[in-house]
């Protein structure tokens, strides 16, 4: 069984994007008095940005635990994805410069009951999406074109050159 | 895609500051003022209760305070000499000082009008390049192929303030509508009614047509090739080996990732679309931003100018995030060689 968990040094810097958009947009709010149409836009970003802070402290409560079994999210929103209950997995990539570098992964499973959803951040991301990707490959669950980029990308080409010979 | 839109949010919100606080100083680089200007005037014709006047002016809009001052009460975020917030966050768009009156009341529905036609454009530019473009590179080399490629050329090739007088000619020769303008003259300066909305739809096709055709040339180069590169690829020859029919094949891959530069061009449309139409504006006597813009900087009127400047700035940078979380949702796919992921 492997543990793997957010490290703070990861989340510091979310934590700091929270904290920053808060008092960027919370700021005026509280300080000014703006029109309408600044107050909804701006009510609306404060919003979104405290959402995003707390999902961080979630982050940080939250251990995602690999076994035989399958993978199970333990925390705050604990859920699990058995293997044999492994219905999709995703690969997705993000980065917010124009020539996409420096972004970061997305590997989402799942399951009949729930999903749960990874960032590359996490420690030993290699290692889950592999075993996951595995998984997925074995039991013939079907790769999107975009999935099978991102893994090769991770270093994961083996698996995606079998899924590539199985038909459809 | 949640971190992304709150990390691309982020990179939004110093981006309009950092503009916000150019456009101000670029406005203010000149030496003097539509004030101090108007003083000079007075000046060499010797009236001096004009002058004071001006001097009230100056000192109830805080024109010889730090320049940071000065933009922090434009933008909102510090009170004005009356000890009120009256900046752009409050909806105040500053004073006027060629008009003599706040910007807002002279801008009207100017902003209001020149988004619609900006809107309008870009989805006309879509409407007409999207099918030429996708035909184009299914029937590539054909009569088809060649003869709307030579179309949207000649949309190119054309500059805008010509193809607008020759629109207007032809709309009020064989349509019989009223040159020039976005809405009948009876409609002007009045509120907002059904007849009014219909006469601005009878009146915006022009202007959309003329600043629409420049940017559908590119469009359809862009996505006849893109369309073309993927149509060659392996994935499609062998959906084809496989009998997949032509319609699925088309629209399962290929032109989802032909669409990319559709996308990401909504930003980059956008500023062009809206600058574009100055000159366009002035030749069909349009009520939009672009004449007033450029009037207001000839004239120094600081506050005009600046106001709608950041307008352009904002639609600019909301059109950006909005092509970029679009394109992300579209393609999440990561470029060979850029493997650095945290």
């Amino acid at each position: 069984m492997t543990d793997h968990r957010y490290p703070i040094g990861a989340l510091v810097p979310d934590y700091s994007r929270a904290g920053i958009g808060l008092a960027v947009t919370g700021g005026p709010l509280l300080l000014t008095n703006p029109a309408p149409a600044v107050l909804y836009a701006l009510s609306a970003m404060a919003l979104l940005f405290a959402v995003f802070g707390a999902r961080t402290a979630i982050r940080q409560l939250t251990r995602i635990e690999m076994s035989e079994r399958g993978v199970w999210q333990r925390g705050p929103l604990g859920t699990a994805v058995p293997w044999e209950g492994l219905t999709a997995v995703t690969v997705r990539y993000f980065s917010t410069r124009r020539d996409r570098k420096n972004g970061w992964m997305q590997l989402r499973l799942k399951g009949r009951r729930g999903s749960i959803l990874v960032d590359s951040t996490i420690e030993q991301f290699d290692l889950l999406a592999s075993r996951v990707v595995r998984e997925a490959v074995t039991r013939g669950i079907g790769l999107d074109e975009t999935t099978r980029v991102n893994l090769v990308a991770l270093g994961l080409d083996d698996a995606v050159r079998v899924f590539a010979t199985e038909p459809g | 895609m949640f971190a992304y839109l709150i990390r691309r949010m982020l990179i939004m919100i110093p981006t309009l500051a950092v503009i916000s606080l150019i456009t101000f100083v670029i406005i203010k680089l000149p030496p003097g003022d539509y004030l101090s200007n108007q003083l000079v005037e007075l000046q060499s014709q010797g009236e001096s209760a004009a002058m004071e006047k001006i001097q009230f002016l100056r000192d109830l809009h805080g024109l010889d305070d730090p320049l940071l001052q000065q933009y922090a009460v434009w933008v909102g975020l510090w009170p004005d000499p009356g000890g009120s917030f009256n900046g752009l966050l409050q909806g105040e768009l500053g004073y006027s000082f060629e008009y003599g009156r706040p910007a807002s009341e002279i801008v009207g529905d100017r902003l209001l009008l020149s988004f619609l036609v900006a809107f309008c454009t870009i989805v006309f530019t879509w409407l007409v390049s999207f099918p030429i473009g996708v035909y184009s590179a299914t029937h590539q080399y054909s009569w088809g192929d060649h003869s709307l490629t030579f179309i949207g050329f000649l949309g190119l090739a054309t500059p805008n303030f010509l193809f607008a007088l020759v629109l207007l000619y032809l709309a009020n020769v064989v349509f019989g509508t009223s040159v020039g303008g976005l809405m009948d003259p009876e409609y002007i300066d009045k509120p907002w009614t059904l007849d009014k909305i219909g006469s601005v739809f009878e009146h915006i096709w022009i202007p959309v047509i003329v600043i629409g055709t420049s940017g559908t040339a590119g469009l359809i180069r862009r996505l006849r090739a893109n369309l073309l590169d993927e149509l060659q690829k392996q994935y499609v020859v062998t959906g084809r080996a496989k009998g997949l029919p032509p319609f699925r094949l088309l629209t399962k891959y290929p032109l989802r990732m032909a669409l990319n530069p559709f996308i990401s061009d909504i930003g980059n449309l956008l500023p062009q679309v809206v600058s574009g139409a100055a000159i366009v504006s002035v030749v069909l006597s349009l009520p939009t931003t672009g004449p007033m813009l450029l009037q207001a900087l000839r004239s120094q009127d600081q506050y005009l100018a600046g106001s709608f400047l950041m307008f352009l700035a904002f639609l600019t940078v909301v059109g950006m995030f909005l092509s970029d979380v679009a394109l992300s949702a579209l393609d999440p796919r990561i470029r060979l060689g850029g493997r650095s992921l945290r």
